[in-house]
């Protein structure tokens, strides 16, 4: 009788592992009930509750979440292919038809290295409450590039222990765009700024230049920051597939069944990582208040370049664009439409916000560069 | 490593997107450039001419030149440019012609006068989607505000509302259809009723 504990892994459940339970649980409810990212919730929540099923076995040793963690985290096979397909959803068209919006996103790139600043703070660089080593300060400020792959990718390379919360906060916090933006958006731009409207732009963007853009994007990022190579490579090696015309069925793949499958695998091995003994520490909380900050930081410092923008144009940009330098993309882009709307019913912004949004795509991937670079430059 | 070195990582971060994102910017700004300056600056849905100044030169031409008939084919050269111009319609203040399968429509007027049944405005895409609704009809009077389109676009449904007052002459697109931005949806004019 000595195998019939393995019948009885209730009596086994830990308080740990039954809050996460109620986690996973929680998950599934937002995404099933609420709709809140379904396609990321629905497998990571799942992901959660059979990880934390005592005995179960999983996400340790030879489990089938533990597998996918190693082949497809820790080599950080999966963001990269998950990008091939974002590059192969987005169109880089209204950025191109209005080139100075990179410098949006550039700006609000800001909150990344500004949550990374503060969580350093905390941690090891003064205050020493909370674990948080230089790496793990760099993970939580990735947050702020509002972009799952890009999170997974550099914290994963940075070795940090709080891959699964960064990954789940960068995840939940691009749903809430629309509740964490809208204030910080009211409080830094008048009605008045708010009502600009924006002429249309069209056409003139050549061809060529959508097919070369890829590829320079490529070159010059991986010239001066060769750490954003792999990610800014995927992404913009789907970007071409979509772009040169000649391989439908390649661009069709990756916008569709590589992109969801590699979503599928992505959501329950995340969800794998959640669990209970290593996920429910003090910090984890912490590193999602930070989150909140980085986003915030975000909308902050694109508002204030894009108001820089209003008064050196002379009044053309409407400021609010500022806001979509973050990559959220397109929830940033919907927040502003509706807010431009709501100021004046004729002011549809929507295409000049997508283009800084897609533009801010570009900004976090170098952003994220820019962190791999550094980090491991100051950590001795 | 002290808060100083965070504070360089914080700076120097900032710099390398600056740096890799202002280089890229310069180099697709020129990139474009210098394609629109090999094709002479052609604009998509406008005639493929040089400068607007000539597209303005051709209409006056066109006008002044009394053999011009309706029905018939011309060759029209433009400096090197030699392409087929077919004239649709001609009527007092009003030319139609098609230009290699695209069609210009021009409104003379002299000022002060103006012409019947030309179309003061119109109503154009501020964003490419789908039209969900169109809800005016040809010949309907609208109000300032009034309603006009749903054109889908992001998952979002965007009103579009009439600038001003005024008589619909032409409903340009149908339910369903996917529209780019700028496009026209709509052509109409001041409210006969209250003209007369």
């Amino acid at each position: 009788m000595e195998g019939f504990g393995e019948f009885l892994g209730f009596l086994r459940l830990t308080w740990q592992g039954a809050v996460m339970l109620g986690i996973g649980g929680m998950l599934l409810w937002l995404g099933i009930a609420r709709k809140v990212e379904p396609v990321l919730l629905v497998p990571i929540g799942f992901g959660c509750l059979l990880a934390n099923i005592p005995l179960g076995g999983v996400a340790e040793g030879g489990g089938f979440l533990a597998i996918l963690e190693q082949v497809g985290i820790h080599t950080e096979i999966f963001p990269l292919l998950i990008f091939i397909g974002i590059g192969a959803m987005i169109d880089f068209g209204p950025f191109l038809e209005r080139p100075y919006t990179i410098l949006l996103g550039a700006a609000a790139q800001f909150g990344i290295f500004g949550t990374f600043f503060l969580a350093y703070l905390l941690g090891d660089g003064w205050l020493h409450v909370l674990d948080f080593s230089l790496q793990d300060a760099a993970a939580i400020g990735i947050i702020g590039s509002a972009d799952g792959p890009t999170s997974i990718f550099v914290s994963t390379t940075l070795g940090s222990k709080y891959v699964a919360a960064v990954v789940v906060a960068a995840y939940s916090y691009m749903a809430m765009v629309p509740i964490i933006q809208p204030p910080i958006i009211r409080a830094m731009c008048r009605k008045e700024e708010r009502a600009l409207r924006m002429p249309v732009v069209t056409g003139k963007v050549q061809k060529k230049t959508k097919v070369l853009f890829p590829v320079v994007t490529t070159l010059v990022t991986g010239f001066i920051c060769p750490k954003a190579v792999p990610l800014i490579g995927a992404l913009m090696l789907g970007n071409l597939l979509r772009e040169s015309g000649v391989v439908g069925q390649l661009s069709q793949t990756a916008q569709n069944e590589l992109t969801n499958i590699v979503t599928l695998l992505l959501g329950i091995t995340v969800g794998g990582m959640m669990v209970g003994t290593e996920f429910l520490r003090p910090e984890t909380i912490l590193v999602f208040v930070l989150g909140v900050v980085a986003f915030s930081l975000d909308t902050v410092a694109g508002l204030a370049l894009g108001k820089l923008m209003y008064v050196f144009s002379g009044r053309k940009v409407n400021p609010m664009i500022g806001a979509c330098g973050i990559s959220a993309f397109p929830m940033s882009s919907r927040v502003v439409q509706k807010l431009g709307l709501e100021a004046d019913p004729y002011n549809h912004l929507l295409m000049h916000a997508v283009g800084a949004n897609v533009a801010g795509q570009i900004a976090s991937v170098v952003a994220g560069g820019a962190m791999l670079t550094l980090i491991p430059m100051f950590a001795h | 490593m002290g808060l100083w070195d965070a504070l360089w990582i914080v700076l120097l971060g900032m710099a390398i997107i600056f740096a890799v994102l202002g280089v890229l910017l310069l180099a697709m700004v020129l990139l474009n450039k210098s394609f629109q300056l090999r094709k002479g600056g052609t604009r998509k849905g406008l005639l493929e001419f040089k400068k607007e100044e000539e597209t303005i030169a051709l209409a006056s031409a066109l006008y002044s030149w009394p053999p011009l008939a309706a029905g018939e084919e011309y060759s029209l050269r433009l400096g090197s440019d030699e392409r087929t111009l077919r004239v649709k319609e001609l009527d007092a203040g009003h030319v139609v012609v098609q230009v290699d399968g695209q069609e210009l429509e021009l409104w003379f007027e002299a000022p002060g006068r103006s012409i019947a049944g030309k179309p003061e405005a119109e109503v154009r895409a501020p964003l490419p989607g789908k039209v969900l609704k169109v809800m005016v009809r040809k010949g309907e009077a609208v109000a300032a505000g009034q309603e006009l389109f749903i054109i889908e676009a992001m998952k979002m449904q965007n009103s579009i509302f009439a600038p001003k007052g005024g008589v619909v002459h032409e409903v340009k697109v149908k339910e369903g259809e996917e529209v780019q931005d700028g496009q026209v949806l709509l052509a109409f004019g001041p409210n006969d009723a209250q003209s007369q």
